[in-house]
């Protein structure tokens, strides 16, 4: 199935992209999503799905707009 | 006493008399630093009612015991005073070398009283104190001035100055230091300037007493070089705080176009990622390896330092989607000493009102070379700048027609780059933040799209406001230092029980830090509340706007929703209950006894009945 990963901040650098579709297997985690596309789970706190924060246990399903970020403030 | 100097200088301009004066053991451990110590002094000091832009207010410049120690982050400074912005207590904190050297030179608070007559710099070198002429850079904008006092007296030099904007009395002018380094949101420029001062220059060479040199010592050459590797090894600084502005854009709560909106299809393009290619230089404070000031060349070929404040209020809530134009604005702000959060809403708001036709007026949304211009006459109080000048809830008292609906700010300062239109939390605590709308005390957004829920307005949003409060807004700001390395880094709070104890030889845990916190949210409310007797709660309310059905999102992930005024009463309650502060958000007696604050709350007493 194809998910849609944005990476927030420093984790771009990390996976190497900002925002891309990326193919997965079918009812993949969000922990399992973390080393496919190489963010380590320790520098991703938040998680959203299409605007909703979810947990890593969280199965993907096909078409999500996954969103994750690492720890910040904002200033 | 080790840790603190125990010193105060106090210089009165009006006389240009110089008076070194000493703190007790006491009024450090019930204070500690910064906005405590400040806070308290001018309660002491100032005769409420006074004007804050006459005579008889005082600018304090304070320090914390972590305040210069070669530490993580310290290289920082509370400047305070009575604010001409919300009439109530008013502060900031900056990175400069002020903090070291005013250490070094043996004070942790400076106090300027009176006017001069003409304009004048102050210069501290140990225990000396001259005055100098300042008419020769009066009328010039801060980078200028900056580089005519390092001239003068030295590249290292700790400098405290101010550019047109704080000499004009613009009230949310700000007080500048190092390359794009600002701090007095609340219009703390403007005190300066309303004093005829524009420099306060410091050097210091002696050594700053601490209770354990060895530990310290080691604290410096370690953790100073810890934060670096988790630096290095996360990569923050490579976007600083901008990295947010994607974020904010995905969860709505970006401020667009006067905060109408809260996500834009163009906010890629002012985001971190594009600020990070665009960077040409990275600037920092002093005592700080992990440097977040993301430099970009402007519009004009002038580097602009930025934050994500900086491009949320000059960038996206002006529909400006252009860096180089955003970088442009906010060089501007920094080179005449405005605060760049309050003059982007300004402009967003002039831009609203004329949209919404409650004004005549040319300016429109996303027009980055009119944006200029206005910035240029608010700077000098010429024209339309004038009105501009004087921040949006007085602009909105003017312009009336229910204009002060979308007057964004609370207490009269303006909010910065959240927008909640549904983040209850966050609102509250733009709703409660000590000083007027700031982000500094107490960003809970991250906590209510994830541990939380962005649709409750439950006790845990009010106590984990609180908890943020307590750390952001008290431990930053009476130590003194940055919270970066917490925040965006990790780096553990214990470790500033550690400095602290090792400085100053005491045994403290972070619980006592928390009282400290308390005992200082408690007073700065009450010096507001000696400012406006008739105090009640509709003043920790954020802008109608927010509550308002028809401002719904018409798509998106929060489409249909805006903030209850019910609820947000209920949330405030549960804030006020955790605090001890009455319905009318008072603290009452019984809980200003258990701080300590018997006599000052006896006082306050006088003038509002306490419960
Ligand atoms: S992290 Fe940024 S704001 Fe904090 S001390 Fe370093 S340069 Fe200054």
């Amino acid at each position: 199935m194809k998910i849609t990963v944005k990476l927030i901040g420093f984790l771009m650098y990390h996976a190497g992209f900002g925002e891309k579709e990326v193919e997965v297997p079918s009812s993949v985690t969000v922990e399992q999503l973390l080393p496919l596309i190489n963010v380590k789970k320790s520098f991703a706190k938040i998680i959203l799905r299409n605007g909703k924060a979810i947990s890593f246990s969280e199965p993907l399903k096909d078409g999500d707009r996954i969103v994750i970020s690492p720890l910040f403030s904002g200033g | 006493m080790k840790g603190w100097t125990g010193n105060i200088l106090r210089i009165n301009l009006s006389s240009k008399t110089v008076k070194k004066e000493t703190y007790s053991e006491e009024f450090a451990k019930k204070w500690v630093g910064g906005r405590g110590f400040a806070v308290k002094i001018l309660w002491d000091e100032l005769k409420p009612g006074i004007d804050p832009l006459g005579p008889d207010n005082k600018l304090i410049v304070a320090l914390g015991p972590i305040a210069g120690i070669p530490a993580p982050n310290t290289g920082k400074t509370v400047v305070a005073a009575k604010s001409p912005l919300t009439g109530g207590y008013g502060d900031g904190n900056l990175g400069t070398r002020v903090s070291i050297h005013l250490r070094k030179a043996g004070y942790d608070v400076l106090i300027v009283e009176g006017k001069a007559d003409s304009p004048v710099g102050i210069y501290i070198e140990d225990d000396n104190v001259k005055f100098f002429p300042a008419n020769e850079i009066w009328g010039n904008g801060s980078y200028k001035t900056m580089d005519w006092l390092y001239a003068k007296f030295g590249m290292g030099v700790g400098i405290l100055t101010i550019g047109e904007g704080g000499e004009n009395k613009v009230l949310y002018s700000i007080i500048r230091s190092l390359e794009g380094r600002a701090g007095g949101r609340p219009g703390m420029g403007a005190v300066m300037g309303s004093k005829n001062l524009k420099a306060i220059v410091v050097k210091g060479t002696k050594e700053i007493p601490v209770a354990d040199p060895e530990a310290v010592k080691e604290i410096g050459k370690n953790d100073l070089k810890k934060i670096n590797q988790i630096d290095k090894e996360t990569g923050w600084t490579k976007q600083g705080t901008t990295s947010v502005l994607a974020w904010c854009n995905e969860v709505a709560a970006l401020p667009v176009r006067n905060m109408r909106k809260t996500s834009h299809k163009d906010a890629w393009k002012i985001d971190g990622e594009r600020l990070a290619a665009a960077c040409v230089k990275v600037y920092g404070c002093p005592n700080c390896t992990m440097h977040c000031g993301l430099t970009i060349l402007d519009k004009e070929g002038h580097e602009a330092e930025m934050d994500y404040e900086n491009i949320g209020l000059l960038g996206s809530n002006l529909e400006i989607f252009d860096l180089a134009q955003v970088g442009s604005l906010n060089y501007l702000c920094d080179d005449f000493g405005i605060d760049t959060i309050s003059a982007g809403a300004v402009l967003a708001f002039y831009a609203d009102a004329i949209d919404q036709g409650a004004i005549e007026g040319d300016f429109r949304f996303g027009d980055a070379e009119k944006a200029k211009e206005l910035l240029k006459l608010t700077a000098n109080r010429k024209g339309i700048g004038d009105f501009l000048a004087d921040g949006t809830m007085r602009m909105a008292q003017k312009i009336g027609k229910g204009s002060d609906a979308y007057a964004m700010h609370v207490k009269g300062m303006e909010i910065s780059a959240y927008n909640c239109k549904f983040v209850p939390g966050m609102a509250l605590a733009f709703g409660t933040s000590s000083i007027g709308a700031h982000h500094k005390e107490s960003w809970i957004i991250s906590f209510e799209l994830n541990e939380s829920s962005r649709e409750s307005y439950g006790r845990e949003k009010a106590q984990k406001v609180i908890e943020l409060q307590r750390i952001r807004g008290g431990l930053f700001e009476f130590l003194v230092g940055c919270r970066f390395p917490w925040i965006e880094l990790g780096w553990d709070l214990s470790n500033y029980a550690l400095y602290f104890n090792k400085i100053t030889g005491l045994d403290w845990t972070l619980d006592d830090f928390w009282t400290v916190s308390d005992r200082i949210y408690a007073m700065i409310r009450a010096f507001f509340v000696r400012e406006f007797p008739d105090w009640d709660r509709t003043r920790d309310y954020p802008p109608k706007i927010w509550f308002d059905p028809s401002n719904a999102d018409k798509e998106g992930i929060i489409a249909g929703k805006v903030l209850e005024y019910d609820k947000y009463d209920q949330l405030l309650d549960h804030f006020y209950d955790i605090r001890g502060w009455d319905k009318r958000g008072i603290p009452k007696m019984e809980t200003a006894k258990l701080l300590g604050l018997n006599k000052e709350f006896e006082e306050l007493s006088e003038y509002v009945t306490l419960e």
